[in-house]
């Protein structure tokens, strides 16, 4: 019975998938950073790439359901970490989401709160004793997951604490919702959205502004979706080529490393090479969800439908908003985009999804 | 697995599973239509903002003298300007710059204000010079504000003459604009700008260019020699002002022009301008838009009398021998005022009728040739054409048709016009055409064109010089040339015994004619005159044809025009190297001896032969007054830069030779030592390649 805890275990499949999708990400981050100040970005990525491995080895070690019973803890010392983040993290682009770890990285705390919303959810409910989900447990998760929800919105990040929402809901929906509740749930969204506009910094409803109308602003707030929608359909069906795409060179289109990494590779590998990303994505979203129908319980599975769906969100959000079909957010794309926090989070996640196919044959 | 939990939660799995595909669908047909169906505009939606085209200035070309030297030339700089609806705070702005480009703060600020006010009257323009050809160092200065403040750093050219005032009618001037406004720059305007090419940048978005490449030339201006010669037009220019003031003339003109082939060696007018001046005082506006030589036909008066005698002897009715009876003076006309000679004079033959200029001769003499032929010669010798010299606004002068369309026409010669055209009356001739005439029979009967440009010549991209001809109208047969070299004779005689004594040049043997018109003015005459001197030098084979008139004078022909026809001939045939014919003897004989002396030439010269001598003894005694040790002092140009040792040096009259570029090092000879006569200053600069 030791074979299942080998490295032999472990999801290849997913996990070369994965791979091959970091260095397309590479690539790109280093065709989108030449003769830039982020020029070193790549081999940031690659360090951040080996030690995102790591982490996703060392998440298989510990039982999935043992990490499910630390929840508490963990939920806990979250709730502290966002507190904590904006006393002593430093203003940078207009929020403050990162603390300092010197050396000149940074630790984006709500990153990896999404690992404990994966777990929380899917704790809360697995131990549902029905397929049913009434309302008062609706209500008690929704509050466990808009505690930190509010907390990183207020940094403010929505973008990030936006992707809570669909791990929540994912849980809401493979927990039993009824239909009559998810109907009440649209409708009181939608009565809110109009309330929640006031509450929004007048950079988001410029976002949403723009989102509708981008040539309202075309050198201000439009800019980055035209940019993007430009350096998109001048790539055309084959691209430009790695490190020919002007629109990426030539700086119009902004944070290409990072929010806006897709526009550029759809700008320099055309439309067949988006396609291929987009497949790529595709069979590692199958292979989770492979892994969750093999999963050995209702928690396994739900632990990587999670995984799943904060994935989905963030591949369909990150594209709609380079082919200007999504308002612009600060989601990056998964795997891809310049970024450690991120890269270190997904990986984690692929270790939980690991850390239950791992366990699947249940002795 | 097998729970019922777990076969909903899967079912329910699958439907989240189809509606994230049709996400996904919904975000790959955006893509195709945005990469495939509408990348052709998105294509030109980013060379549009990436793909800037630039002009590439050209360069307007130079104006360079014969010896080479520059009289006009276009310097790269900068200037500054803003678009003052921009400008937030107008006093703050003008607290910075003003001082980083040497303006007073409180100017600047009010010039923003009042554009801005303007401006919100809807009058205004988004633009406003702050200044113009700024030097490095506010350059330098102006890259630190870049980032506080918006303005504009523009490529602009500045125009230097490097000679200042020499030949300023010639070379002309420019306007802010940089266009010519008169002289040269102006004549030749489109050749001198150029065309400016264009240049295609790949721009990014911070405006750092990546790529670039020239998708047409830019037209170099095209650089031009002239034939003016520096120092004789500084002469010229000199020599015309002093005798502008000692005959109290109001203006004046002088045109040196070498016969044989049209060049202008020197053309100047008085009063003249600086083209230096951008905006120039009245007056001097005036005078640039007054080229006297080109632009303004007067009266020639006496002097037309040289194409009359030329017409008699040419076509063989007249030889220089021929007696005319000059009527003592009064020559009476059937029902009209006679004909007035100044001096009573009997009997002339034909030499001595130009030689004493009387009208009454010459005005008989056309009578015997009839008016057709004297509009033939006239046309000859080019009266009332223009000459085409490169120049704005030539005045083709003043001579009417000789025949007449009907009895009403006007604008033709009367019955009797040919008899006062004869001596130049009806009739208007510039200095420019003058010089022409008078090049006729100097150079044995070729009509040429004047000319100013000699070489032309234009930088190709590639840095060589490509050569342009330049194209001169072939000289023209219109005399036979025996009839020119008698005309010269006579009109040497003019000088050594007739009215033109004043304008005898020492060392040198000189043919010429007097002139002067009285100036008849609202209706009286006024006692004013224009008062000429045509001629050349030396009599065989002339090298240089001289024209000289001084407008309004009181003095009348030689004595008025006389002295600076004679020293810019001399400085001419000095720069020009002729050989001196004539003994170096003061030929000016004392006024009223030869006034009334009726000598021979020959007996002229057997009785001067003594002098020479006896003035070479007092130049041995006087070293000081040897033509090789007199002249200017050497300034001193050390440590100068190179346009104002042009500068000062064409001031002076010098001739300098100059090594290299940047500032004046060494010279030779040394500072203060006196030059010897047609030596050139070289100076040795910091640069040398």
């Amino acid at each position: 019975m030791s074979s299942y805890r080998s490295l032999r275990g472990l999801d290849w499949t997913m996990l070369l998938i994965a791979i091959a999708i970091c260095a397309l990400g590479i690539l790109q981050i280093y065709s989108a950073t030449l003769d830039t100040a982020w020029r070193s970005a790549w081999w940031k990525q690659i360090l951040y790439l080996a030690v995102g491995l790591v982490m996703m080895w060392l998440m298989t070690r510990i039982d999935y359901h043992t990490l499910m019973g630390q929840v508490p803890l963990l939920y806990g010392a979250s709730l502290v970490l966002l507190i904590v983040t904006p006393l002593v993290g430093r203003l940078v682009w207009g929020s403050k989401r990162w603390i300092p770890l010197g050396l000149g990285f940074k630790f984006q705390t709500s990153e990896f709160v999404k690992l404990v919303i994966v777990l929380l959810v899917a704790r809360y409910v697995a131990e549902l004793k029905t397929d049913r989900l009434d309302v008062r447990d609706m209500l008690k998760l929704g509050a466990l997951v808009g505690l930190p929800f509010a907390l990183v919105a207020a940094q403010p990040d929505l973008g990030t604490s936006l992707t809570y929402l669909p791990i929540l809901l994912i849980g809401l929906f493979l927990g039993g919702i009824r239909w009559q509740h998810a109907a009440a749930v649209a409708a009181l969204a939608a009565v809110l959205m109009p309330v929640g506009w006031f509450f929004l910094k007048d950079y988001q409803r410029a976002r949403l502004e723009t989102f509708i109308d981008p040539m309202r602003d075309p050198a201000g707030k439009g800019y980055q979706v035209i940019q993007s929608k430009i350096a998109v359909g001048a790539g055309g069906i084959w691209g430009r080529g790695a490190t020919r795409g002007s629109q990426t060179q030539m700086r119009f289109l902004p944070v290409a490393h990072t929010d806006f990494l897709i526009s550029a590779f759809a700008e320099e590998h055309g439309f067949v090479g988006i396609l291929f990303v987009l497949v790529l994505y595709f069979l590692l979203l199958m292979q989770i969800v492979q892994n969750a129908q093999t999963a050995p319980d209702r928690a396994g599975m739900l632990i990587c439908m999670g995984v799943c769906s904060l994935l989905l969100f963030h591949l369909l959000v990150n594209a709609g908003m380079a082919a200007g079909r999504m308002p612009v957010t600060g989601i990056p794309l998964p795997l891809m985009s310049y970024g450690g926090s991120s890269m270190l989070s997904v990986f984690m996640m692929l270790g939980l999804v690991n850390n239950v196919r791992l366990r699947r044959f249940v002795s | 697995m097998e729970n019922p939990i777990d076969q909903k939660a899967a079912r329910r799995a699958i439907l989240v599973g189809r509606i994230a595909f049709v996400w996904a669908l919904m975000i790959v047909a955006r893509l195709i239509y945005l990469q495939v169906v509408k990348h052709e505009d998105y294509v030109k939606a980013a060379a549009s903002q990436q793909l800037h085209t630039l002009e590439i200035p050209a360069v307007r070309g130079e104006l360079l003298a014969r010896d080479q030297s520059p009289l006009a030339i276009s310097i790269r700089t900068e200037s500054v300007a803003v678009n003052p609806m921009r400008v937030k705070d107008p006093d703050f702005f003008a607290s910075v710059m003003a001082p980083a480009l040497g303006l007073k703060p409180e100017d600047v600020a009010r010039e923003i204000r009042q554009r801005q006010d303007r401006g919100k009257k809807g009058s205004g323009r988004g633009f406003l010079m702050i200044k113009r050809h700024i030097t490095a160092e506010e350059r330098d200065r102006l890259n630190f504000l870049r980032r506080t403040f918006q303005f504009e750093i523009l490529d602009d050219a500045r125009r230097e003459y490097p000679n200042g005032l020499t030949a300023a009618h010639v070379v002309g001037s420019i306007d802010a604009e940089g266009n010519g406004n008169a002289g040269l720059e102006q004549k030749i305007n489109e050749d001198l700008r150029g065309k400016p090419g264009k240049m295609m940048v790949l721009q990014g978005s911070r405006q750092d260019n990546y790529v670039s490449w020239v998708t047409q030339d830019s037209l170099q201006g095209v650089n031009l020699t002239l034939s003016i010669d520096r120092v004789i037009q500084h002469d010229a220019e000199k020599f015309l002002e002093e005798g502008v003031k000692a005959s109290g003339a109001e203006k004046g003109t002088v045109v040196v022009m070498d016969p044989q082939t049209g060049e202008i060696l020197a053309m100047t007018n008085y009063p003249t301008f600086d083209p230096r001046h951008e905006t120039p005082t009245p007056g001097e506006a005036a005078a640039r838009h007054s080229n006297i030589a080109v632009q303004i036909p007067c009266e020639p008066g006496s002097v037309m009398k040289m194409i009359t005698v030329t017409m008699g002897i040419d076509t063989g009715r007249f030889t220089p021998e021929t007696q005319i009876f000059c009527e003592n003076g009064a020559f009476p006309r059937p029902n009209r005022k006679p004909i007035h000679d100044v001096h009573r004079y009997g009997t002339l033959d034909v030499a001595g009728v130009l030689i004493k200029s009387s009208n009454i001769g010459v005005a008989k003499i056309s009578l015997a040739s009839g008016p057709k032929s004297l509009y033939e010669y006239l046309k000859k010798f080019g009266i009332g054409d223009k000459t085409g010299i490169e120049l704005p606004a030539e005045s083709r002068g003043i001579l009417r048709k000789q025949e007449c369309t009907s009895n009403a026409d006007t604008n033709c010669w009367t019955p009797t016009s040919h008899e006062y055209i004869a001596f130049g009356h009806e009739v208007g001739a510039t200095a420019v055409q003058l010089a022409r005439a008078v090049s006729v029979i100097a150079n044995g009967g070729l009509l040429v064109q004047p000319h100013l440009v000699i070489g032309k010549s234009r930088p190709r991209p590639d840095g060589r010089m490509e050569k342009i001809p330049v194209e001169i109208k072939p000289p023209q047969r219109v005399l036979r040339p025996e009839t020119c070299f008698t005309i010269r004779r006579i009109m040497e005689r003019v000088i050594l015994e007739g009215t033109g004594k004043p304008a005898a040049i020492p060392g040198y043997s000189a043919g010429g004619k007097t002139g002067s018109a009285e100036i008849f003015e609202n209706g009286a005459w006024q006692n004013r005159h224009n008062s000429s001197f045509i001629g050349f030098a030396p009599v065989t084979n002339p090298r240089v044809v001289v024209v000289v008139t001084m407008n309004r004078t009181p003095k009348l022909g030689a004595i008025a025009a006389g002295p600076a026809f004679k020293k810019v001939a001399e400085t001419a045939l000095r720069v020009l190297q002729v050989p001196k014919d004539q003994p170096e003897t003061d030929v000016t004989p004392k006024g009223p001896r030869m006034l009334e002396s009726n000598e021979l030439p020959e007996n002229r010269r057997a009785e001067k032969k003594p002098e020479p001598e006896k003035k070479q003894e007092e130049v041995a005694a006087e070293p000081e007054a040897s033509p090789n040790l007199v002249g200017p002092r050497v300034p001193d140009f050390r440590g100068k830069t190179m346009v104002a040792v042009l500068r000062e040096s064409a001031e002076l009259g010098l001739q300098v030779e100059t090594i290299g570029r940047g500032q004046a090092r060494q010279q030779r000879p040394a500072p203060g030592t006196i030059l010897p006569a047609g030596a050139r200053i070289q100076v040795q600069f910091s640069v040398t390649q």
